[in-house]
């Protein structure tokens, strides 16, 4: 019985300090009107901000100590992703003009790339952060990462490459 | 005759077998998906008490994990059979969790697979994370798990013992790396 204790703590744990979330209110994504394009709540949605981000960085401080210099630069981490077989009528026109509303608010495109798989939209704030919106035809799905916080591009950038755990394909 | 370390070991977990709030959230859950039947299935709790017995019968092995059960103060657990299948796309969330976000806990994770769907939340108090719930619907089981306490320490743990797994899609990582 104790052992089943240990392992449900250990898995609650594990799913908490992945995956887990920042204080409502103060700590939310900054793209929720997403959630207007498309139907049905995401198939995942991650919030990591406030305390479990800081847990995450001293917990990597021994093995990484520059992804958790990074991480310091960051308030939060947040995802959303949707299968698009959820899109409204007209979601992916407004997400590939994204771009323009972002760059009214002081955002510079980094990246717009488009290939037989899909699209991909790096957008960058100095103050801000990073917004990475990805359309994904091959798996059927669109990302949104907001990774906030005043790192450089290029540090945010590797700490988006170190969350996602490396590339599959 | 029933030894006395296993005496108390039985009284301490007893001491804690209250959790009428993850029967609640089960039957919240049931409603969200009407297709499957929920079944009763079994609760524990363990709480100061029993915490302190676990400290002293299962330190070592929380360890191993990464787990340091000075800082659990309460543990609850569930488990429910689910019979009948279900679609994880349309599985709303439950009232249960939404009550919870009313209440200052905040949703940090939904996650839809293939055959199952996974809430977590979490309750701050300033810096200290206090509570940490999952909900994981899968297709012959319903898992609740809280736990309380002063959680940080045991998520370093965890996380330093396990690593971080990838929470962003393969094209973001991909392409945020410069590849």
């Amino acid at each position: 019985m104790i052992y089943t204790m240990n392992r449900h703590i250990a898995a609650a744990c594990i799913a908490g300090a992945m995956l887990a979330a920042a204080p409502a209110g103060a700590q939310t994504f900054s793209l929720s009107f997403v959630d207007d394009l498309f139907d049905g709540e995401p198939v995942t949605e991650v919030n990591i901000a406030g305390p479990m981000l800081n847990a995450v960085a001293d917990a990597s401080r021994d093995d990484d100590p520059e992804f958790a210099e990074t991480l310091e630069e960051v308030t939060g981490v947040f995802v959303r992703e949707y299968s698009l077989r959820q899109a409204r009528s007209g979601a992916l026109d407004r997400i590939r003009s994204l771009g323009r509303t972002l760059q009214r608010d002081g955002w510079q495109t980094m990246i717009r790339s488009r290939d037989e798989d899909g699209e991909t939209f790096i957008y960058t704030h100095p103050q801000r952060g990073m917004v990475v919106v990805t359309i994904d035809t091959e798996e059927d799905e669109a990302t949104f990462v907001e990774i906030r916080g005043a790192g450089t591009p290029a540090q945010l950038g590797r700490l988006s490459g170190r969350l996602g755990g490396g590339r599959n394909r | 005759m029933l030894r006395p370390a296993a005496a108390v070991l039985c009284g301490a977990i007893l001491a804690g077998c209250a959790s009428p709030g993850l029967t609640r959230m089960r039957n919240d859950i049931a409603r969200s998906v009407p297709e499957a039947s929920i079944g009763e299935g079994w609760s524990m709790g363990f709480g100061p008490l029993s915490m302190a017995v676990a400290r002293r019968f299962a330190s070592d092995e929380a360890m191993a994990e990464g787990l340091d059960l000075r800082d659990v103060r309460a543990v609850r657990v569930a488990s429910y059979p689910v019979r009948g299948s279900f679609d994880p796309a349309r599985v709303s969330t439950p009232a249960a969790i939404r009550r919870l976000e009313r209440r200052g806990w905040t949703v940090a994770v939904r996650a839809r697979e293939a055959d199952s769907v996974t809430w977590v939340l979490y309750r701050h108090r300033e810096d200290r994370i206090t509570d940490l719930l999952t909900a994981s619907l899968e297709a012959e089981e319903l898992t609740l798990v809280h736990v309380s306490g002063a959680l940080e320490r045991v998520i370093r743990g965890v996380v330093a013992q396990h690593g971080i797994p990838g929470l962003l899609g393969n094209r973001a990582t991909a392409m945020a790396d410069g590849e």
